[in-house]
Protein backbone atom coordinates (compact mmCIF):
# COMPACT_ATOMS: atom_id res chain seq x y z
CA UNK A 1 0.00 0.00 0.00
CA UNK A 2 1.32 3.44 -0.92
CA UNK A 3 2.00 5.87 1.91
CA UNK A 4 3.24 9.43 1.83
CA UNK A 5 6.57 9.94 3.53
CA UNK A 6 6.13 11.60 6.90
CA UNK A 7 8.43 13.32 9.35
CA UNK A 8 8.12 13.69 13.12
CA UNK A 9 8.48 17.09 14.72
CA UNK A 10 11.21 16.66 17.38
CA UNK A 11 9.59 19.17 19.73
CA UNK A 12 5.94 18.23 19.56
CA UNK A 13 6.13 14.65 18.34
CA UNK A 14 3.52 15.46 15.68
CA UNK A 15 3.73 13.58 12.37
CA UNK A 16 3.41 15.57 9.18
CA UNK A 17 3.43 14.64 5.51
CA UNK A 18 6.73 15.45 3.84
CA UNK A 19 5.45 18.11 1.41
CA UNK A 20 8.64 18.19 -0.64
CA UNK A 21 8.37 14.49 -1.40
CA UNK A 22 4.70 14.87 -2.42
CA UNK A 23 5.53 17.81 -4.68
CA UNK A 24 8.31 15.83 -6.35
CA UNK A 25 5.88 12.98 -6.91
CA UNK A 26 3.30 15.29 -8.51
CA UNK A 27 5.94 16.80 -10.79
CA UNK A 28 7.15 13.37 -11.88
CA UNK A 29 3.61 12.19 -12.58
CA UNK A 30 2.96 15.40 -14.53
CA UNK A 31 6.02 14.79 -16.70
CA UNK A 32 5.00 11.20 -17.41
CA UNK A 33 1.44 12.26 -18.29
CA UNK A 34 2.65 15.01 -20.64
CA UNK A 35 5.15 12.72 -22.40
CA UNK A 36 2.58 9.93 -22.82
CA UNK A 37 -0.30 12.13 -23.96
CA UNK A 38 1.84 14.14 -26.39
CA UNK A 39 3.26 10.91 -27.74
CA UNK A 40 -0.22 9.48 -28.28
CA UNK A 41 -1.75 12.69 -29.67
CA UNK A 42 -2.00 13.36 -33.39
CA UNK A 43 0.32 14.19 -35.05
CA UNK A 44 2.65 11.91 -33.15
CA UNK A 45 6.35 12.60 -32.63
CA UNK A 46 8.56 10.55 -34.90
CA UNK A 47 10.87 10.67 -37.91
CA UNK A 48 8.25 10.45 -40.68
CA UNK A 49 8.05 14.13 -41.56
CA UNK A 50 9.67 17.36 -40.35
CA UNK A 51 6.71 18.22 -38.08
CA UNK A 52 6.96 14.84 -36.31
CA UNK A 53 10.69 15.38 -35.88
CA UNK A 54 10.05 18.89 -34.53
CA UNK A 55 7.47 17.51 -32.08
CA UNK A 56 9.93 14.86 -30.94
CA UNK A 57 12.67 17.45 -30.47
CA UNK A 58 10.50 19.96 -28.57
CA UNK A 59 9.00 17.16 -26.44
CA UNK A 60 12.49 15.93 -25.57
CA UNK A 61 13.58 19.49 -24.83
CA UNK A 62 10.55 20.06 -22.64
CA UNK A 63 11.12 16.78 -20.79
CA UNK A 64 14.80 17.55 -20.16
CA UNK A 65 13.92 21.05 -18.94
CA UNK A 66 11.18 19.55 -16.75
CA UNK A 67 13.65 17.14 -15.14
CA UNK A 68 16.16 19.97 -14.64
CA UNK A 69 13.39 22.02 -13.02
CA UNK A 70 12.63 19.13 -10.65
CA UNK A 71 16.28 18.97 -9.60
CA UNK A 72 16.87 22.71 -9.34
CA UNK A 73 15.37 23.48 -5.92
CA UNK A 74 18.62 24.88 -4.51
CA UNK A 75 19.97 26.47 -7.69
CA UNK A 76 18.13 29.58 -8.79
CA UNK A 77 19.98 29.91 -12.11
CA UNK A 78 19.10 26.35 -13.08
CA UNK A 79 15.50 27.03 -12.08
CA UNK A 80 15.35 30.15 -14.22
CA UNK A 81 17.01 28.41 -17.18
CA UNK A 82 14.79 25.33 -17.03
CA UNK A 83 11.60 27.43 -16.70
CA UNK A 84 12.58 29.60 -19.69
CA UNK A 85 13.15 26.48 -21.78
CA UNK A 86 9.90 24.92 -20.57
CA UNK A 87 7.95 28.09 -21.42
CA UNK A 88 9.42 28.40 -24.90
CA UNK A 89 9.45 24.68 -25.78
CA UNK A 90 5.96 24.23 -24.32
CA UNK A 91 4.65 27.00 -26.58
CA UNK A 92 6.26 25.50 -29.68
CA UNK A 93 5.01 22.04 -28.71
CA UNK A 94 1.46 23.40 -28.27
CA UNK A 95 1.69 24.84 -31.78
CA UNK A 96 3.11 21.68 -33.33
CA UNK A 97 0.76 19.35 -31.42
CA UNK A 98 -2.40 21.38 -30.77
CA UNK A 99 -4.40 18.32 -29.75
CA UNK A 100 -2.00 17.43 -26.92
CA UNK A 101 -1.98 18.83 -23.39
CA UNK A 102 1.29 20.70 -24.11
CA UNK A 103 -0.27 23.68 -22.36
CA UNK A 104 0.52 21.83 -19.11
CA UNK A 105 4.24 22.48 -19.70
CA UNK A 106 3.63 26.22 -19.93
CA UNK A 107 1.30 26.20 -16.93
CA UNK A 108 3.92 24.34 -14.88
CA UNK A 109 6.55 26.91 -15.89
CA UNK A 110 4.31 29.89 -15.04
CA UNK A 111 3.17 28.40 -11.73
CA UNK A 112 6.65 27.37 -10.61
CA UNK A 113 8.13 30.75 -11.58
CA UNK A 114 5.52 32.49 -9.42
CA UNK A 115 6.20 30.23 -6.43
CA UNK A 116 9.98 30.06 -6.52
CA UNK A 117 11.23 33.29 -8.08
CA UNK A 118 10.99 36.92 -7.14
CA UNK A 119 8.07 38.71 -8.75
CA UNK A 120 9.89 40.64 -11.50
CA UNK A 121 11.75 37.52 -12.59
CA UNK A 122 8.65 35.33 -12.57
CA UNK A 123 6.74 38.02 -14.47
CA UNK A 124 9.44 37.92 -17.17
CA UNK A 125 9.15 34.15 -17.52
CA UNK A 126 5.36 34.43 -17.64
CA UNK A 127 5.62 36.97 -20.47
CA UNK A 128 8.11 34.77 -22.34
CA UNK A 129 5.84 31.75 -21.95
CA UNK A 130 2.73 33.60 -23.13
CA UNK A 131 4.69 34.98 -26.08
CA UNK A 132 5.88 31.48 -27.00
CA UNK A 133 2.35 30.05 -26.92
CA UNK A 134 0.84 33.01 -28.82
CA UNK A 135 3.51 32.98 -31.55
CA UNK A 136 3.11 29.25 -32.06
CA UNK A 137 -0.70 29.57 -32.10
CA UNK A 138 -0.55 32.43 -34.61
CA UNK A 139 1.87 30.46 -36.76
CA UNK A 140 -0.54 27.58 -37.13
CA UNK A 141 -3.57 29.88 -37.45
CA UNK A 142 -5.22 28.79 -34.23
CA UNK A 143 -8.73 30.11 -33.62
CA UNK A 144 -9.25 33.27 -31.57
CA UNK A 145 -10.61 31.28 -28.63
CA UNK A 146 -7.38 29.35 -28.38
CA UNK A 147 -5.36 32.54 -28.72
CA UNK A 148 -7.28 34.10 -25.84
CA UNK A 149 -7.23 31.02 -23.68
CA UNK A 150 -3.42 30.84 -23.50
CA UNK A 151 -2.83 34.19 -21.74
CA UNK A 152 -5.79 33.63 -19.39
CA UNK A 153 -4.71 30.11 -18.44
CA UNK A 154 -1.02 30.97 -17.98
CA UNK A 155 -1.71 34.23 -16.11
CA UNK A 156 -4.27 32.43 -13.97
CA UNK A 157 -1.74 29.78 -12.91
CA UNK A 158 0.80 32.51 -12.24
CA UNK A 159 -1.70 34.43 -10.04
CA UNK A 160 -2.51 31.34 -8.01
CA UNK A 161 1.21 30.71 -7.60
CA UNK A 162 1.63 34.10 -5.91
CA UNK A 163 -0.83 33.00 -3.23
CA UNK A 164 1.13 29.82 -2.80
CA UNK A 165 4.36 31.82 -2.55
CA UNK A 166 2.83 34.06 0.13
CA UNK A 167 1.73 30.96 2.05
CA UNK A 168 5.23 29.47 1.87
CA UNK A 169 6.84 32.71 3.03
CA UNK A 170 4.48 32.92 5.98
CA UNK A 171 5.05 29.26 6.82
CA UNK A 172 8.79 29.82 6.75
CA UNK A 173 8.43 32.86 8.99
CA UNK A 174 6.24 30.87 11.38
CA UNK A 175 8.82 28.08 11.52
CA UNK A 176 11.57 30.61 12.11
CA UNK A 177 9.58 32.24 14.91
CA UNK A 178 8.84 28.85 16.42
CA UNK A 179 12.50 27.88 16.32
CA UNK A 180 13.46 31.19 17.93
CA UNK A 181 10.87 30.66 20.64
CA UNK A 182 12.20 27.17 21.30
CA UNK A 183 15.77 28.45 21.50
CA UNK A 184 14.71 31.25 23.85
CA UNK A 185 12.85 28.80 26.06
CA UNK A 186 15.82 26.44 26.16
CA UNK A 187 18.15 29.34 27.00
CA UNK A 188 15.77 30.46 29.72
CA UNK A 189 15.64 26.98 31.21
CA UNK A 190 19.42 26.68 31.03
CA UNK A 191 19.87 30.08 32.67
CA UNK A 192 17.45 29.13 35.45
CA UNK A 193 19.36 25.91 36.05
CA UNK A 194 22.65 27.80 36.14
CA UNK A 195 21.20 30.35 38.56
CA UNK A 196 20.01 27.58 40.84
CA UNK A 197 23.40 25.86 40.75
CA UNK A 198 25.11 29.16 41.45
CA UNK A 199 22.77 29.78 44.38
CA UNK A 200 23.49 26.34 45.86
CA UNK A 201 27.22 26.87 45.33
CA UNK A 202 27.00 30.26 47.01
CA UNK A 203 25.08 28.81 49.94
CA UNK A 204 27.64 26.03 50.39
CA UNK A 205 30.48 28.53 50.17
CA UNK A 206 28.94 31.20 52.37
CA UNK A 207 27.30 29.03 55.00
CA UNK A 208 28.81 25.57 55.13
CA UNK A 209 32.39 26.44 54.22
CA UNK A 210 32.46 29.46 56.53
CA UNK A 211 31.04 27.42 59.39
CA UNK A 212 33.54 24.63 58.85
CA UNK A 213 36.36 27.18 58.72
CA UNK A 214 35.17 28.64 62.03
CA UNK A 215 34.98 25.15 63.56
CA UNK A 216 38.49 24.43 62.30
CA UNK A 217 39.87 27.60 63.88
CA UNK A 218 38.21 26.79 67.17
CA UNK A 219 39.46 23.20 67.14
CA UNK A 220 42.99 24.44 66.54
CA UNK A 221 42.56 26.85 69.42
CA UNK A 222 41.30 24.06 71.68
CA UNK A 223 44.22 21.88 70.64
CA UNK A 224 46.61 24.70 71.47
CA UNK A 225 44.96 25.30 74.85
CA UNK A 226 45.12 21.62 75.77
CA UNK A 227 48.81 21.55 74.90
CA UNK A 228 49.57 24.33 77.37
CA UNK A 229 52.49 23.66 79.75
CA UNK A 230 50.26 24.25 82.76
CA UNK A 231 48.24 21.10 82.02
CA UNK A 232 49.57 17.66 83.00
CA UNK A 233 51.09 15.99 79.97
CA UNK A 234 50.61 12.45 81.33
CA UNK A 235 46.89 12.71 82.02
CA UNK A 236 45.24 9.89 79.97
CA UNK A 237 41.85 11.69 79.75
CA UNK A 238 43.57 14.80 78.50
CA UNK A 239 45.46 12.76 75.90
CA UNK A 240 42.16 11.27 74.73
CA UNK A 241 40.61 14.73 74.52
CA UNK A 242 43.52 15.93 72.41
CA UNK A 243 43.13 12.88 70.19
CA UNK A 244 39.40 13.57 69.79
CA UNK A 245 40.05 17.20 68.90
CA UNK A 246 42.76 16.18 66.47
CA UNK A 247 40.36 13.75 64.79
CA UNK A 248 37.62 16.37 64.70
CA UNK A 249 40.07 18.81 63.14
CA UNK A 250 40.99 16.29 60.45
CA UNK A 251 37.32 15.60 59.72
CA UNK A 252 36.60 19.32 59.56
CA UNK A 253 39.41 19.95 57.12
CA UNK A 254 38.25 17.04 54.98
CA UNK A 255 34.69 18.41 55.10
CA UNK A 256 35.97 21.83 54.11
CA UNK A 257 37.85 20.36 51.16
CA UNK A 258 34.73 18.39 50.14
CA UNK A 259 32.61 21.55 50.36
CA UNK A 260 35.06 23.39 48.13
CA UNK A 261 35.02 20.52 45.64
CA UNK A 262 31.21 20.62 45.66
CA UNK A 263 31.27 24.35 45.00
CA UNK A 264 33.69 23.82 42.11
CA UNK A 265 31.55 21.02 40.68
CA UNK A 266 28.42 23.14 40.89
CA UNK A 267 30.18 25.98 39.14
CA UNK A 268 31.50 23.75 36.34
CA UNK A 269 28.55 24.70 34.18
CA UNK A 270 28.66 28.30 35.25
CA UNK A 271 28.41 31.26 32.94
CA UNK A 272 31.00 31.52 30.14
CA UNK A 273 34.27 33.21 31.09
CA UNK A 274 33.57 36.45 29.16
CA UNK A 275 30.29 36.83 31.08
CA UNK A 276 32.04 36.10 34.38
CA UNK A 277 34.71 38.71 33.67
CA UNK A 278 32.09 41.24 32.61
CA UNK A 279 30.38 40.74 35.98
CA UNK A 280 33.73 40.96 37.77
CA UNK A 281 34.55 44.24 36.07
CA UNK A 282 31.09 45.62 36.86
CA UNK A 283 31.57 44.66 40.51
CA UNK A 284 35.04 46.23 40.50
CA UNK A 285 33.65 49.49 39.13
CA UNK A 286 30.86 49.44 41.69
CA UNK A 287 33.32 48.90 44.54
CA UNK A 288 35.39 51.99 43.81
CA UNK A 289 36.19 54.82 41.49
CA UNK A 290 39.01 53.06 39.63
CA UNK A 291 38.55 52.92 35.85
CA UNK A 292 38.77 49.47 34.30
CA UNK A 293 38.36 48.36 30.70
CA UNK A 294 37.68 44.81 29.56
CA UNK A 295 38.84 43.81 26.09
CA UNK A 296 38.01 40.43 24.57
CA UNK A 297 39.77 39.29 21.42
CA UNK A 298 39.25 36.17 19.34
CA UNK A 299 36.18 33.99 19.07
CA UNK A 300 35.00 32.90 22.55
CA UNK A 301 34.80 29.13 22.93
CA UNK A 302 33.93 26.70 25.72
CA UNK A 303 36.74 26.17 28.24
CA UNK A 304 37.49 23.48 30.79
CA UNK A 305 36.63 24.27 34.40
CA UNK A 306 40.31 24.43 35.52
CA UNK A 307 41.13 26.83 32.68
CA UNK A 308 38.10 28.98 33.49
CA UNK A 309 38.99 28.99 37.18
CA UNK A 310 42.62 30.00 36.73
CA UNK A 311 41.69 32.68 34.19
CA UNK A 312 39.02 34.12 36.46
CA UNK A 313 41.27 34.01 39.54
CA UNK A 314 44.07 35.70 37.62
CA UNK A 315 41.77 38.54 36.59
CA UNK A 316 40.41 38.80 40.12
CA UNK A 317 43.86 38.82 41.75
CA UNK A 318 45.20 41.27 39.15
CA UNK A 319 42.37 43.71 39.82
CA UNK A 320 42.76 43.34 43.59
CA UNK A 321 46.50 44.02 43.31
CA UNK A 322 45.86 47.05 41.11
CA UNK A 323 43.55 48.46 43.76
CA UNK A 324 46.05 47.71 46.49
CA UNK A 325 49.21 48.96 44.84
CA UNK A 326 48.06 51.50 42.27
CA UNK A 327 44.84 53.06 43.56
CA UNK A 328 43.23 55.46 41.13
CA UNK A 329 45.23 54.19 38.17
CA UNK A 330 43.25 52.88 35.18
CA UNK A 331 43.33 49.13 34.69
CA UNK A 332 43.08 47.22 31.43
CA UNK A 333 41.84 43.64 31.62
CA UNK A 334 42.39 41.60 28.47
CA UNK A 335 41.01 38.18 27.56
CA UNK A 336 42.31 36.56 24.40
CA UNK A 337 40.98 33.42 22.72
CA UNK A 338 44.00 32.58 20.61
CA UNK A 339 44.54 29.42 18.56
CA UNK A 340 45.43 26.71 21.04
CA UNK A 341 45.70 28.97 24.06
CA UNK A 342 43.87 31.40 26.30
CA UNK A 343 45.49 34.59 27.52
CA UNK A 344 44.55 36.89 30.36
CA UNK A 345 46.35 40.16 31.05
CA UNK A 346 45.87 42.80 33.71
CA UNK A 347 47.82 46.00 33.06
CA UNK A 348 47.94 49.23 35.02
CA UNK A 349 50.38 52.15 35.09
CA UNK A 350 52.89 51.99 37.93
CA UNK A 351 51.94 54.41 40.71
CA UNK A 352 54.17 57.45 41.30
CA UNK A 353 57.15 56.56 43.50
CA UNK A 354 56.25 56.60 47.18
CA UNK A 355 52.49 56.46 46.60
CA UNK A 356 50.83 53.24 47.55
CA UNK A 357 47.31 52.27 48.44
CA UNK A 358 46.07 51.63 51.96
CA UNK A 359 46.07 47.90 51.29
CA UNK A 360 49.58 47.85 49.87
CA UNK A 361 51.05 46.43 53.05
CA UNK A 362 48.57 43.58 53.16
CA UNK A 363 49.62 40.31 51.62
CA UNK A 364 53.05 39.55 50.27
CA UNK A 365 52.58 38.15 46.79
CA UNK A 366 51.02 34.98 48.15
CA UNK A 367 48.11 35.39 45.73
CA UNK A 368 50.39 35.52 42.70
CA UNK A 369 52.35 32.52 43.96
CA UNK A 370 49.09 30.59 44.25
CA UNK A 371 48.10 31.66 40.77
CA UNK A 372 51.44 30.50 39.35
CA UNK A 373 50.77 27.10 40.89
CA UNK A 374 47.25 27.03 39.42
CA UNK A 375 48.58 28.08 36.02
CA UNK A 376 51.26 25.38 36.14
CA UNK A 377 48.63 22.76 37.06
CA UNK A 378 46.67 23.85 33.99
CA UNK A 379 49.83 23.49 31.87
CA UNK A 380 50.33 27.23 31.50
CA UNK A 381 52.45 30.07 32.80
CA UNK A 382 51.83 33.23 34.76
CA UNK A 383 54.17 36.19 34.71
CA UNK A 384 53.92 39.38 36.73
CA UNK A 385 56.21 42.37 36.80
CA UNK A 386 56.93 45.88 35.55
CA UNK A 387 57.03 46.53 31.82
CA UNK A 388 57.29 49.91 30.07
CA UNK A 389 56.05 51.93 33.01
CA UNK A 390 53.20 49.54 33.74
CA UNK A 391 52.63 46.59 36.01
CA UNK A 392 51.60 43.61 33.96
CA UNK A 393 50.12 40.27 35.00
CA UNK A 394 50.03 37.86 32.09
CA UNK A 395 48.55 34.37 32.00
CA UNK A 396 48.85 31.88 29.15
CA UNK A 397 47.24 28.48 29.29
CA UNK A 398 46.79 25.89 26.55
CA UNK A 399 43.21 25.09 25.57
CA UNK B 1 50.86 33.66 78.00
CA UNK B 2 53.57 35.99 76.82
CA UNK B 3 54.15 39.26 78.53
CA UNK B 4 52.28 42.00 76.61
CA UNK B 5 55.26 44.32 76.85
CA UNK B 6 57.34 41.97 74.68
CA UNK B 7 54.65 40.34 72.53
CA UNK B 8 53.31 41.47 69.19
CA UNK B 9 50.01 43.15 69.99
CA UNK B 10 47.07 42.18 67.86
CA UNK B 11 43.47 43.31 67.34
CA UNK B 12 41.17 40.76 65.70
CA UNK B 13 38.34 42.16 63.54
CA UNK B 14 35.73 39.71 62.25
CA UNK B 15 31.94 39.95 62.29
CA UNK B 16 31.51 36.21 62.88
CA UNK B 17 31.88 35.73 66.63
CA UNK B 18 32.76 32.05 66.27
CA UNK B 19 35.67 32.88 64.00
CA UNK B 20 36.73 35.93 65.98
CA UNK B 21 36.70 34.18 69.34
CA UNK B 22 38.38 31.13 67.86
CA UNK B 23 41.16 33.29 66.44
CA UNK B 24 41.56 35.04 69.79
CA UNK B 25 41.86 31.70 71.54
CA UNK B 26 44.21 30.31 68.89
CA UNK B 27 46.49 33.36 68.89
CA UNK B 28 46.45 33.29 72.66
CA UNK B 29 48.19 29.93 72.54
CA UNK B 30 50.98 31.21 70.29
CA UNK B 31 54.03 32.50 72.15
CA UNK B 32 54.96 36.07 71.30
CA UNK B 33 51.45 37.20 70.34
CA UNK B 34 49.07 39.11 72.59
CA UNK B 35 45.51 39.80 71.50
CA UNK B 36 44.63 43.15 73.04
CA UNK B 37 41.30 43.78 71.37
CA UNK B 38 38.41 42.46 69.29
CA UNK B 39 36.10 44.18 66.85
CA UNK B 40 32.89 42.96 65.25
CA UNK B 41 33.01 45.38 62.32
CA UNK B 42 35.23 47.95 60.60
CA UNK B 43 34.07 50.86 62.73
CA UNK B 44 34.88 48.97 65.91
CA UNK B 45 38.26 48.02 64.45
CA UNK B 46 39.16 51.65 63.78
CA UNK B 47 38.08 52.57 67.31
CA UNK B 48 40.06 49.67 68.82
CA UNK B 49 43.20 50.73 66.95
CA UNK B 50 42.75 54.32 68.11
CA UNK B 51 42.31 53.18 71.69
CA UNK B 52 44.92 50.45 71.93
CA UNK B 53 47.44 51.21 69.18
CA UNK B 54 48.18 47.56 68.24
CA UNK B 55 51.10 46.51 66.08
CA UNK B 56 48.92 44.25 63.94
CA UNK B 57 45.25 44.10 62.98
CA UNK B 58 43.83 40.83 61.72
CA UNK B 59 41.11 42.16 59.43
CA UNK B 60 38.19 40.35 57.80
CA UNK B 61 37.19 41.98 54.51
CA UNK B 62 33.46 41.31 54.53
CA UNK B 63 31.93 43.04 57.52
CA UNK B 64 28.81 45.15 58.13
CA UNK B 65 28.74 48.93 58.70
CA UNK B 66 32.33 49.54 57.55
CA UNK B 67 34.04 46.80 55.54
CA UNK B 68 37.64 45.70 55.86
CA UNK B 69 38.84 47.73 52.88
CA UNK B 70 37.52 51.01 54.26
CA UNK B 71 38.65 50.21 57.80
CA UNK B 72 42.14 49.38 56.50
CA UNK B 73 42.25 52.65 54.57
CA UNK B 74 41.41 54.62 57.69
CA UNK B 75 43.74 52.69 59.97
CA UNK B 76 46.67 53.05 57.55
CA UNK B 77 45.97 56.78 57.34
CA UNK B 78 45.78 57.37 61.09
CA UNK B 79 48.22 54.70 62.31
CA UNK B 80 50.73 54.00 59.54
CA UNK B 81 52.87 51.98 61.92
CA UNK B 82 50.04 49.46 62.41
CA UNK B 83 50.24 46.53 60.00
CA UNK B 84 47.01 45.08 58.66
CA UNK B 85 46.69 41.41 57.72
CA UNK B 86 43.59 40.76 55.65
CA UNK B 87 41.55 37.61 56.10
CA UNK B 88 39.18 36.68 53.32
CA UNK B 89 37.64 33.57 51.83
CA UNK B 90 37.17 35.12 48.39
Amino acid sequence: MFRFATRTDPATGARAVNVTRVTDLVRAVGLVVVVITVTLASPRPGTGDPRQVAIAVTLALSAVAWVAWMLSDRFERLTVGSLIVMGGAGGVLAGLSPNSPALAVGCAAAFSAGVRLRTELSLGILAETIAGFLIAALAIGAPTGVLLSYPFALAGFWSVSLTRREFLVRAEQAEHTLAETRRAREAETHAAALAERARIARDIHDVLAHSLAAVSVNLQAAEGLLAADSLPADNPELAKAVECIDRAGTLTREGLAAARRAVLALREDAAPLPDQLTSLVAQYRADGDQAVDLGITGEPRPLSEPATQVAYRTAQEGLTNARKHAPGQPVTLGLGFEPGQLTVSVVNPLPPTGEQGPLAATGAGAGLAGLRERAALAGGTLEAGPADGTWRVSLKIPT
Amino acid sequence: MTDNAEAVTVVVADDQSAVREGLVLLLGTVPGIAVIGEAEDGEAAVEAVAAKNPQVVLMDLNMPRCDGVEATRRIRASHPQTQVVVLTTR
